[in-house]
């Protein structure tokens, strides 16, 4: 698949941009209210690692 | 807002039903230890903490601390209830059930449940615990005090955050593969060779393929690995089969058991050294932390000489960093296990081929055909590798190789080249994909990086809020010290936040006109309460929620009775808007609060000494001074004398301190230890001429008080004296002593004002009760 550098950078400033939304979000909410479990803070950071995954896979660097 | 009852059923020391009924105004609680005054507090905080008290959260309480919240003696049928009404008719109610599992009702518009524990209640133990904890733990305290709870928390997650993506990345790992591919790499390249592996590749594949597809390195690699296969099954059977013997012979099972072996035992002596020295400074750490004195020298744990904290800190960071070598070494010794045990897999599956097979049944050594077979039966184990079984390993799979490479020395020149050149593709294969790897968790690395900077950033928020917050709160302790200690020569208390550490508060001070960075340094330690207490204060005095009611429960143990008296002071000047609900177990502070409080504001209650579990608190129905020694008449009358004795020293301690009464010269502590017999010639010599009562607009001489003094004097010398020393004074002899004894405190009250006549001081220096009939001249 093919795709102009501008939609390719659009999807890469979107995936950019989702990481640290989710940063701001965790910091306005979730995180704010209570001291999280070990296991809870594990499944946000695999979150944002597959956010970081999906963005290298749109600047086309294998994960 | 203010409570307007609490009703207690079964809840810790409480029987069936008792009732704390405050009528809307302040209150103090008097009751003996073990009275019941602290199931009030209790019961405030368990239901402000939405059902649990902080005090009783120990291994012993049971999981929703069932066992010290339920009265132990509670009737199987019954549960237990608090039920807690504001003076706006709003109500909450909570049932206990036996587990512990509590229900919560609420009535009526407002609520107590909105208010904060830590800013409404403060016990004794509280106060003293925060002035010996650290800077750090005075932080997590006050943190949330400050309204800053919810910053702390998140920077707090976030920290755990950027350590789980560090760890679930993988980083470290990657990095260890990518050093071990190297070396392996440049075990199989010439010295002349690329020394990357990208080249290497690409060069197979120029050397191998003519024109390839695709110069992409994967694709580069696939292709040259393909043309190497294709040209060693053009070979003949035996180019093949020397082929095979060649790769066998190449696999270096032996370099990476000795490379294993030298990390294996590195690793047991780093991790022994560290383990033997975390252990010490983990030891002396505790030992330092339990001390009282956290600012005082230790002994080294190494050298044994004395140290100072900072150096303790010194030896808790080389302790971590110790700690991480011993890490950087397990990972190490992993990634050798790892690369043993794929070498012998390697091995086991090169003797399983045909073309080995071949070889071994041709071979003219008979030896080698059973040394193979064995290699290729070897079983190698999954994941873990005892010494005994690497010792095995080495012994069948090494004699394998060793027959391969004693073989390899007589083969012609092109089957050793296509196997040297297959086994290059094959390392640097691994070793581009290993830098990918560690490529990839770069980004992760970065992910961590980020989200540590949000911590940062937050950090800094709370260091900038919480000073200005601070510089605030400090002007209230302040002025709230100077109440408690006036004309005392330690001044600018405060709360600071010190610039060298993240999550610290600390309390700095002038002492003597030296500036000190803690109270711990030179105060005493019914100074540092009185601290402690100032800073609660503080803290309260901000919270507005409501203007909530403030609980004190014996906070005042440590104080002297002056400092006493000045929180009397304290609590009028700054909350004198405010209920303050007060218990205490010190008689002579409940009753000179009884005697200077504004009676409109305040009520005063007492509660009799605790008798069973099953009949619970028990409040006195009395409100005399002297009524704790009317209980005592019937079954002890002796006890009942020496109690009313007792009573009228401390009652008339405190009148004749503040009407400034000179008593005469006693030798040493016996000025301390004045009994009401000094205190009443005192008020008989000076009384004929100064005590004073306004008759039809006139003052004239108060000749019936001075009456009551004497005798109320006579039979305390002669029938309190012997109730405490002959135990055999009568019933009605006691309670004859006990109203005369009440009729003379009572002079010095105004049974129309109902102030004491040491109330208030006249423009010209004399003494009256709040409406002028009685006057001390």
């Amino acid at each position: 698949m093919t795709t102009d550098s501008t939609s390719a950078d659009e999807d890469a400033d979107r995936a950019e941009i989702s990481i640290t939304d989710k940063l701001k979000e965790l910091r306005a909410g979730r995180f704010a209210e209570d001291s999280l479990t070990s296991g809870e803070i594990d499944e946000v950071a695999q979150q944002l690692l597959d956010m970081l995954k999906a963005e290298a896979t749109h600047d086309g660097v294998p994960s | 807002m203010r409570i307007s009852r609490i009703d207690l059923s079964w809840f810790r020391g409480a029987g069936d039903s008792v009732t704390l009924e405050t009528r809307d105004r302040s209150i103090s609680v008097y009751g003996d230890n073990g009275a019941g005054k602290s199931c009030f507090v209790d019961a405030i905080e368990y239901v402000l903490r939405g059902g649990r008290v902080e005090h009783l959260r120990h291994e012993y309480s049971g999981r929703n601390q069932e066992k010290a919240i339920l009265n132990t003696h509670r009737p199987d049928s019954e549960a237990a209830r608090i039920s807690i009404t504001l003076a706006d008719g709003a109500r909450t109610d909570v049932a206990i059930a036996p587990s512990g599992a509590s229900v919560f009702e609420e009535e009526g518009d407002s609520t107590l449940r909105i208010l904060d524990c830590a800013r409404t209640v403060l016990r004794q133990d509280e106060v003293s615990k925060f002035i010996h904890s650290t800077k750090g733990e005075k932080y997590s305290v006050l943190l949330p005090l400050l309204g800053l709870g919810s910053l702390e928390v998140a920077a707090e997650n976030f920290r755990q955050l950027a350590k789980s993506v560090r760890k679930q990345s993988g980083i470290s790992e990657a990095a260890v593969a990518v050093k071990s591919a190297r070396a392996r790499f440049e075990g199989v390249v010439d010295d002349a060779g690329p020394d990357s592996a990208e080249t290497a590749i690409l060069e197979l594949c120029k050397k191998f393929v003519s024109e390839p597809h695709d110069h992409s390195w994967e694709h580069c690699a696939a292709e040259a690995e393909r043309a190497i296969d294709g040209r060693l099954e053009d070979t003949s059977a035996l180019e093949r089969q020397q082929a095979a013997v060649e790769r066998l012979a190449k696999i270096e099972l032996g370099a990476a058991i000795d490379e294993f072996r030298a990390v294996t035992s590195d690793l047991a002596q780093v991790a022994d050294r560290a383990v033997q020295s975390r252990l010490a400074v983990l030891e002396a750490t505790r030992s330092h932390l339990g001390n009282d004195d956290q600012d005082s020298a230790i002994a080294c744990p190494s050298c044994g000489r004395e140290i100072e904290k900072a150096e303790l800190c010194e030896h808790v960071r080389k302790e971590i960093s110790s700690l991480e070598e011993v890490k950087a070494k397990s990972e190490m010794y992993r990634e050798h296990l790892r690369r043993v045990l794929a070498f012998a897999g390697r091995v086991v599956t090169v003797c399983q081929s045909d073309d080995i097979e071949r070889w071994i049944v041709g071979a003219s050594d008979p030896r080698i055909e059973p040394v193979v077979r064995a290699a290729a039966d070897f079983s190698v184990p999954q994941d873990t590798l005892t010494e005994e079984q690497l010792a095995e390993l080495q012994d069948v799979l090494g004699e394998a190789i060793s027959a391969a490479v004693a073989a390899a020395a007589f083969h012609p020149p092109a089957a050793t080249e296509l196997a040297r050149a297959k086994e290059r593709l094959s390392e640097a294969r691994t070793l581009v994909e290993a830098e990918q790897g560690l490529e990839a968790v770069r980004a992760a690395g970065e992910l961590a990086d980020q989200i540590s900077q949000v911590e940062a950033d937050i950090r800094e928020e709370i260091r900038s809020q919480s000073t200005d917050i601070i510089e605030e709160i400090s002007g209230d302790v302040q002025r709230m010290w100077s109440i408690l200690h006036p004309g005392e020569p330690i001044e600018q208390v405060r709360l600071e936040v010190p610039q060298d550490s993240d999550k610290a508060i600390d309390i700095a001070l002038k002492f003597h006109g030296k500036d000190l960075s803690s109270p711990r340094l030179t105060l005493s330690e019914g100074n540092r309460n009185s601290l402690g207490l100032c800073v609660f204060l503080a803290m309260a005095a901000r919270y507005e929620v409501g203007a909530a009611p403030i609980v004190l429960d014996d906070v005042i143990v440590s104080l002297d009775r002056g400092h006493r008296g000045m929180v009397v002071d304290l609590l009028e000047a700054e909350f004198s808007d405010r209920q303050v609900l007060l218990f205490t177990h010190d008689r002579d502070w409940h009753a000179e609060l009884r005697q200077h409080l504004d009676g409109s504001a305040w009520t005063f209650r007492s509660l009799l000494p605790f008798r069973t579990p099953t009949e619970g608190i028990r409040w006195s129905d009395r409100t005399g001074t002297l009524d704790d020694a009317r209980v005592h008449l019937e079954s002890r009358p002796d006890t009942a004398a020496n109690e009313a004795r007792k009573a009228v020293d401390v009652e008339l301690a405190m009148h004749v301190e503040r009407l400034g009464l000179p008593l005469p010269f006693a030798r040493g502590a016996r000025n301390d230890h004045r009994t009401a017999h000094d205190f009443l010639q005192a008020l008989v010599s000076h009384g004929k001429k100064k005590f004073q009562v306004q008759v039809d607009g006139s003052y004239e001489a108060n000749l019936e008080a001075i009456d009551a003094f004497k005798a109320a004097d006579k039979l305390l010398m002669t029938w309190a004296n012997r109730g405490s020393h002959s135990e055999d004074v009568t019933a009605g002899e006691a309670e004859r002593l006990i109203d005369v004894c009440s009729t003379a405190l009572g002079q010095l009250t105004c049974t129309s004002c109902s102030k004491p006549v040491s109330f208030a001081t006249t423009r010209r220096g004399h003494h009256q009760c709040n409406c002028g009939i009685l006057r001390w001249k």
